[in-house]
């Protein structure tokens, strides 16, 4: 209770010193605006309905982003720990892959899928991809030969095995990699709207720049931020739910 | 015999299949060049921008960029990771901007740098400087916090304080830590620095991108982006990867 005190403090001290650093001559208005501001300009928005659409539409395309790169990403993932041959053929290339400034990819993908909400689902899709491909692969590598091994014994085989043993694993394992993923989601759609789009909180921000307008580009900022720390938040009480089930011998 | 030749040289000919597979979509009429480009063309332009030395100036740029940014961002999060470790009270004040500044990546701060630092070099030091700065801070912090409490017992016993503790203890566990961010951070590094210049540039890799966007010449951007794609995995798996190997095989911490 202390420490949440004391963290409020540091924070409103910080908000105050952001409010009046331009009375000491230390900074130019112009450039650092200013919390009463930007927290009017939030409400504006708000209060126009404004934010309520840029933010579905930024949300949207992070959430259609994810479910492709996760669905393909699971899928490649136990493709990849299941069969050998996949991957032989394919594990050297998602390292690579991984490996990838991928979110500088936004241009080109514009190139190909238009200014519309496609690029940017493809693009969020590319990044969320390859954190649960990793995810799926290597929890399926650290899983238990115990486990499937028992199946075996116990007769299961072929998708018997796929769907009792493997899938349940897979999906915590995507939950995991997941919180991770959704920040990088919503990342490569704002950074897709900066590159061109005519919606979404990318775009506000985006235009606040062209603008000159610090104002907006913090305002827009900041919802961003604020979505990624709440879904943040969300996400790991999810992911503690969901490990509550295994109880402790789900670390086989 | 044959068998493991193809299973090694399979990676190459799924690269190799899509290449194809891409080639022949322009050539059938499926996809528009306009748009999607050749494979041939690019490499034609790759090789053209490698021969005349065009892309000379725009490398260095951006490895100039992600040099000075790495340097500086390690550094930073390494002196506030110890003094997170040292005063821990600092750091429960902290804790709710360390989130904050971790919710999301970093890239997505650059019309914000683009503006505060300008168009030159300023801004995409700036960005990448805190890419990797927080990088650090988290892996590092939290890997002091692990550093075995024998060790360091052992050496308060033998009389070390906190400067020999530091110097003896800390800082050589430290290093281990540092480097396997710095793995984790480059390729982040170079997002960063990318994404700002794709924002507003006058040089550098994301520049090319930019130009190639804005003329719609796919080329352009592909060509871009396979040299910036290069520069990365090198960075990444002939030093990085190497250095973190040699860095943990001696790991007792």
């Amino acid at each position: 209770m202390r420490i949440a005190g004391e963290r409020l403090i540091v924070i409103i001290l910080l908000l105050l010193v952001w409010q009046f650093l331009p009375l000491t001559g230390l900074a130019d208005p112009f450039f650092v605006s200013s919390p009463r501001l930007v927290g009017a300009l939030v409400w504006q928005w708000a209060a126009e309905g404004a934010l309520l659409g840029h933010a579905l539409t930024t949300a949207r395309e992070a959430f259609a982003g994810l479910l492709i790169g996760a669905v393909l990403g699971a899928g490649f993932g136990l493709l990849c720990g299941l069969s050998l041959i996949a991957q032989r053929a394919l594990l050297p290339l998602m390292t690579v892959g991984n490996s990838l400034p991928r979110l500088a990819f936004a241009p080109l993908l514009i190139a190909w899928f238009g200014f519309g909400a496609s690029s940017k689902i493809a693009l969020a899709a590319s990044v969320v991809f390859f954190f649960i491909f990793f995810g799926v692969y290597s929890g399926m590598r650290a899983s238990s030969q115990l486990l499937v091994a028992n199946a075996r014994v116990m007769g299961g085989r072929g998708l018997q095995l796929l769907w009792h043993v493997h899938l349940p694993q897979a999906f915590l394992w995507i939950i995991a990699s997941l919180r991770l993923a959704v920040g990088y989601a919503f990342a490569a759609a704002v950074i897709g709207e900066y590159l061109g789009a005519d919606q979404g909180l990318g775009y506000l921000i985006v235009y606040g720049k062209e603008m000159l307008d610090m104002t907006q580009v913090f305002a827009g900022m900041a919802v961003v931020i604020a979505i990624v720390g709440v879904l943040d938040v969300g996400l790991r009480r999810v992911a503690l739910v969901g490990s509550r089930w295994r109880g402790t011998e789900g670390r086989l | 015999m044959v068998r493991r030749g193809l299973a090694a040289a399979s990676p190459a000919l799924v690269v190799l299949a899509l290449l194809l597979a891409w080639d022949l979509a322009t050539r059938l009429g499926l996809a528009d060049p306009r748009y999607l480009s050749r494979p041939v063309d690019v490499a034609a332009l790759v090789w053209q921008w490698t021969r005349t030395g065009f892309i000379l100036p725009h490398l260095t740029t951006t490895l100039t960029e992600v040099g000075l940014g790495y340097v500086s961002g390690t550094l930073a999060g390494m002196a506030v990771a110890f003094l997170f470790f040292f005063f821990p009270r600092v750091a429960e004040w902290c804790d709710p901007l360390v989130v904050l500044l971790n919710a999301a990546p970093r890239a997505i701060l650059a019309p914000f740098a683009v503006l505060l630092f300008g168009i030159e070099l300023g801004s995409k030091v700036a960005l990448v400087c805190l890419v990797v700065f927080t990088i650090t801070l988290l892996s590092l912090y939290t890997g002091l916090k692990e550093v075995d409490r024998t060790i360091v017992d052992n050496a308060r016993v033998m009389g070390a304080g906190r400067a020999a503790l530091t110097r003896h203890v800390y800082l050589p566990a430290a290093l281990v830590w540092v480097v396997s961010a710095m793995r984790i951070s480059i390729g982040q590094a170079f997002t960063a620095a990318i994404v700002c210049e794709l924002l507003g540039a006058t040089q550098g890799l994301g520049w090319i991108v930019a130009a190639g966007q804005s003329a719609v010449k796919p080329d352009w951007i592909m060509a871009g982006l396979f040299f910036a794609s290069v520069v990365v995995l090198l960075v990444d798996f002939a030093i990085l990867a190497p250095l973190e190997r040699r860095g943990s095989h001696w790991r007792v911490f």
